[in-house]
């Protein structure tokens, strides 16, 4: 070939390599989380108990599957009001289908697992509207998942009457069995974590999540076929705001219409995956960044209780959080472009 | 060149017609486009260029007439179907994923897999695709030494030169490229007309969008002028000046030479 | 202008209240009283909690502006300061309606202090605590419960005793209340006089209390 295109770019020196592991946004988050359980420590040495420490994988729990749904979707370019909604309503529903079999004393992992597969169905259909007013009645996803978690949160009343679902302590006491610090309601929540971080990175559906997110038309015109990866991308995340809401049926031994609706757990989510670094632009965005921000306002929100802060101050606490970690991004985006 | 008629078209439209709604953004359009040959398609705005490479691309089908890829009469169904048939389409600023890798985007819907179980659970290969991408690159005369900087970080001209890599690489028998020299500077448009003419001697159909009538009259070895939807003249480039080409694409001279 | 629609107002008030015709709702400040007396009497105050080794209580409301918790919480917390020095109160569970945020608060609250007790001022509050001191195993055994309101968990979980159960719900009187608003719409629509305020108070339910009073207090949803 007599030709020659020349992409090279300037040498990548130390100088450069240094100034990139700074400005990384994981590297920042890891810093900032072992800075605030120092903190915390610092303040109250029992936060370094077993007991604290399984309190906080607990509560990471809670948030970490929809955070990394949240996470799906908008690598995807999208945005998922319903999470916290159609946790609730999966609770709820669930919580009602499966109290017969706890009256009648069926065996706690039957009743368990027959709640996880009900919740992962309601959870599905409601990911499957929000999908299905995306991709065929072209509303933007705002719009759409909004509809979405309007519908849930009313279903989930109207199912409930405003009263608990269920009565069930067992679920309580088994949510609460593990090894050390590590329960096995929280083990099997880590063991889903890690495989949505490698479908996301490591796998041809994530990189395609990547590509529309990133540019949907490019991705079209490379033969992916967008509506269908963006219908699973709704359900998926549909199906782990249901698997949440299981969770707290098994925390609390009943299903509340309140659930992820009235804490507004839809936009902590979402705020869990700014912090980790993603754009809401779409095509941006890390497991890694999402588990650690996840995991940075765990230890906020907990770690301030556990020291007596007033709840009037929590709130407070992590809309600062949010804004330094969307300033961070900006700072990075910016010396990037000029290097 | 000189065309000779017996050989096949490695692509042909007959009679293709498309309209959006009441409106009317192809009529009758028949084009011939051979191996080793670069047509340049040009016209005002609104003229039909997109339209056109729309369904020949696949995305877009139109309401009547035919594509014929190598004598066989094709009907795509998706963008996926018109490359499998070995047509790569490079769109107007907007062929790559910016926040995807160099070697992710020349690999973009193409992911190679992991061998093994790994593979079949849909695992890719990235080092592979990495590897391989710069092969291609440099198959088509585009040297990179990192393909894992993603595309946000390359320059406009970088990033078209992987574009136009990208499709050549995987074209068998027929590339567009829509507007390939926009927004570039001369000695970047310069690099892509050069890629090109290399697409050429590689024997692909290269179909040529663009403004730029000195860059047509420089890398085409024919001319089709759309306008209004219709193909009003179809002639090897020694017919043209920039002056007569104006002429044909506004209009203002309807018989020329 | 005023509207001519006569409105009256059960339970929780707001702060249009005074263009209210009547307002039937339970006694919080005798009900708040009731339930620092009932969690005192839970934990063993005259004995456990001493000068030298304080109880901490935690107390949880659904939200901070809600009058009835407001209400409720401040009488809670004006009678302990009163009559049972020997308690600190941490700063107050924000619940939002939710027992699975009660739950998490109150864990932390379990895991850095010495909790003795724990003032769960509605029925959200009760279920995390309870769920929240079941959870904890036997780092909640010693901690007691005293909730507001006859919601059928609470009942079910005071019947039931054992780890994380309420010890004492303060009850409103839903029936009761009821029933005076429509007695007092009826008397206006007609030109008479009505209390333009009518507290109730509360009724402290106990495990001991028979099952046939807890039926007639247990909230029944619509």
């Amino acid at each position: 070939m007599s030709t020659s295109v020349d992409v090279s770019g300037s040498e990548v020196t130390t100088d450069r390599r240094l100034r990139r592991v700074v400005t990384n946004q994981q590297f920042v988050l890891f810093v900032v989380l072992i800075a605030l359980i120092l903190f915390f420590a610092s303040r109250n040495s029992l936060f370094f108990r077993v007991g604290e420490f399984s309190n906080l994988f607990t509560d990471f729990s809670g948030l970490v599957l929809i955070a990394l749904a949240e996470t799906y979707v908008i690598v995807a370019g999208g945005i998922d009001l319903a999470v916290g909604s159609t946790a609730a309503v999966s609770g709820v529903v669930a919580a009602g289908w499966i109290q017969p079999l706890v009256n009648h004393g069926v065996n706690q992992a039957v009743v368990l697992l027959v709640g996880t597969l009900a919740c992962a169905f309601i959870g599905a259909l409601a990911g499957g509207l929000s999908a299905l007013l995306i991709t065929a009645f072209d509303l933007v996803p705002f719009v759409a998942t909004l509809v979405t978690y309007s519908v849930g949160a009313g279903l989930a009343l109207v199912i409930s009457h405003g009263a608990p679902v269920g009565y069930n302590p067992g679920a309580i006491y088994w949510s609460a069995s593990g090894i050390g610090m590590i329960t096995w309601l929280v083990a099997i929540v880590l063991v889903l974590a890690v495989v949505l971080g490698v479908v996301l990175h490591l796998t041809v559906y994530g990189r395609y999540n990547f590509a529309i997110g990133s540019n949907e038309f490019a991705a079209r015109a490379a033969g992916i076929a967008v509506r269908r990866h963006l219908i699973s991308v709704y359900v998926l995340a549909g199906v782990l705001a249901g698997l949440t809401g299981m969770f707290f049926y098994i925390r609390s031994g009943s299903g509340a219409a309140t659930t992820g609706v009235t804490n507004s757990a839809n936009l902590v989510a979402i705020a869990a995956v700014v912090i980790g670094g993603a754009s809401l632009t779409g095509g941006v965005g890390r497991w890694a960044g999402t588990m650690l921000g996840a995991a940075v306002l765990t230890v906020v929100s907990d770690g301030l209780i556990f020291i007596n802060v007033p709840p009037t101050w929590i709130q407070v606490v992590v809309g600062a959080l949010i804004a330094v970690a969307a300033l961070l991004q900006s700072f990075r985006r910016r010396s990037r472009r000029v290097t | 060149m000189t065309i000779a008629d017996e050989r096949t078209p490695v692509l042909e439209l007959r009679n293709i017609t498309l309209h959006y709604g009441s409106v009317e953004a192809l009529h009758d359009v028949s084009i011939k486009s051979y191996a080793g040959e670069v047509i340049g398609l040009v016209g005002d705005n609104g003229a039909g260029k997109s339209s056109l490479i729309k369904v020949i691309s696949g995305v877009n089908t139109a309401d009547s007439g035919e594509v014929i890829v190598d004598g066989v009469r094709r009907h795509w169904r998706s963008p996926h179907d018109s490359m499998a048939a070995g047509i790569e389409t490079l769109y107007q600023d907007s062929g790559l994923a910016p926040d995807l890798s160099i070697g992710s985007n020349i690999f973009l819907g193409r992911e190679k897999r992991r061998s093994g179980l790994l593979g079949r659970l849909g695992f890719v290969d990235q080092r592979g695709m990495e590897r391989e991408a710069l092969e291609q690159l440099a198959r088509v005369g585009i040297t990179i030494p990192a393909t894992q900087r993603t595309v946000s970080e390359l320059s406009g001209g970088q990033r078209q030169a992987v574009a136009i890599g990208r499709a050549i690489a995987w074209a068998k028998h027929v590339i567009i490229l829509d507007e390939p020299t926009n927004h570039l500077g001369a000695r970047q448009s310069a690099e892509v007309l050069k890629v090109i003419k290399s697409a050429r001697e590689q024997g692909l159909s290269v179909l040529f969008i663009s403004h730029s009538l000195p860059h047509v009259l420089e890398v085409t070895d024919r001319i089709i002028v759309l306008r209004l939807g219709r193909v009003v003249r179809d002639a090897p480039t020694s017919e043209f000046t920039v002056e007569s080409l104006l002429g044909t694409i506004t209009g203002l001279n309807e018989s020329p030479s | 202008m005023r509207s001519h629609i006569k409105v009256f107002n059960v339970d929780s008030g707001s702060s249009y209240q005074r263009n209210i015709t009547s307002w039937v709702t339970g006694n919080n400040t005798q009900g708040g009283k009731a339930a620092a007396d009932a969690l005192a009497t839970a934990m063993n105050y005259t004995k456990d909690c001493t000068a030298a080794k304080k109880c901490d209580v935690a107390i949880g409301v659904s939200s901070l502006t809600t009058s009835t918790d407001a209400a409720r919480v401040a009488a809670f917390k004006a009678e302990v300061t009163a009559k049972y020095p020997n308690i600190t109160m941490l700063n107050d569970v924000v619940s939002q309606s939710q027992p699975s945020v009660a739950q998490s608060a109150f864990a932390q609250d379990i895991s850095a202090h010495n909790l003795a007790g724990i003032f769960a001022v509605d029925g959200t509050d009760a279920e995390g605590a309870t769920a929240a001191v079941k959870a904890a195993g036997s780092a909640g055994a010693s901690i007691k419960i005293v909730g507001y309101d006859g919601y059928a968990n609470n009942i079910a979980s005071m019947v039931a005793g054992g780890l994380g159960s309420l010890s004492a719900i303060i009850s409103q009187q839903p029936t009761l209340e009821g029933m005076l608003i429509i007695k007092y719409a009826v008397a206006a629509l007609q030109g008479k006089k009505v209390p333009h305020l009518q507290t109730l108070p509360n009724i402290t339910l106990l495990p001991s209390t028979p099952a046939s009073v807890l039926a007639k207090y247990q909230y029944v949803a619509s």
